[in-house]
């Protein structure tokens, strides 16, 4: 075989393989979940609806929907600007970005703690299942920007060094995201499994 | 919805005291609101910790407010 090895696409082939496990790995839980979960009659339905917040939820919301418009508002910026090559060289908008990232980082931060602060015995099971969803939420989004790398540089056979701070910052926000979703997500799971 | 196999007489107990409100239960025995709702309809299991806090309150045992309905195994 002529030429050096093609390394990008090992990594690209990794990458591939690695969201497909991780569709497998959800479809199979997410089957067994389902399997063991006993359906919810329409008056148990309403019932649910009918409960107050605990102020773990009602932060995790917020917190969820920081990160959410955190993602989509730094996207669009992004793409209003001209992409990471503007970025890379436009001061202004580097210090723009990193403030944005930084202020909704400190308010994710804060948000956990409030809501933490008044957890319950209940609401601590809850919070044990979010560091697995951030944990899937973070090898998603590594397996994305390898697939969009790999993709994107295939033919230099290089990544430009502005990446590796939008690959660190775009799982930053997946990782405190993911841990408001985690918690939303414990406590429907906990409802479907009749513990709370 | 999923029943746990441990229910209860909180409801009851909260009205023979004076119609306590869950929001005062909750708070004297150091949990959400929303932890007595579900507790009340039967759909969360309390740790031993807050089983015993509930039943001092209602100056009763834990047998006297907590009963057991799962299969033995």
């Amino acid at each position: 075989m002529n030429g050096p090895f093609p390394w990008i696409l090992v990594a690209f082939a990794a990458g591939l393989i690695g969201l497909i496990g991780m569709i497998v790995v959800g479809a199979f839980v997410l089957t067994r979940l389902r399997a063991e979960a006993v359906p919810l009659s329409p008056e148990d339905r309403a019932e649910w609806r009918r409960e107050p917040l605990t102020p773990l939820q009602k932060w995790s919301w917020a917190g969820l929907a920081l990160g959410l418009a955190e993602a989509v508002g730094l996207y669009s910026f992004f793409a209003a600007k001209g992409g990471a090559a503007v970025y890379w060289e436009d001061d202004a908008m580097r210090l723009q970005v990193v403030g944005i990232f930084l202020s909704v980082q400190i308010l994710q931060t804060l948000m956990m703690a409030l809501g933490s602060r008044s957890a319950d015995e209940r609401d601590q099971r809850v919070l044990r299942l979010a560091p697995q969803v951030q944990a899937v939420g973070l090898l998603l989004g590594l397996a994305g920007w390898n697939v969009y790398l790999g993709q994107s540089f295939h033919e230099e056979g290089a990544v430009p060094m502005v990446y590796t701070y939008l690959t660190f910052g775009s799982l930053l926000i997946v990782y405190m995201t993911g841990w408001f979703a985690g918690v939303l997500l414990g406590y429907r799971l906990g409802r479907i499994h009749g513990q709370g | 919805m999923a029943k746990a196999e441990i229910q209860n007489e909180i409801r009851r107990l909260r009205f023979e005291f004076g119609e306590m409100t869950q929001a005062d239960l909750a708070k004297r025995v150091g949990c959400s609101r929303q932890t007595i709702v579900l507790l009340e309809q039967g759909r969360y299991a309390p740790s031993l910790a807050l089983a015993f806090r509930i039943a001092r309150v209602f100056d009763q045992t834990v047998d006297g407010v907590f009963r057991y309905e799962g299969e033995m195994k």
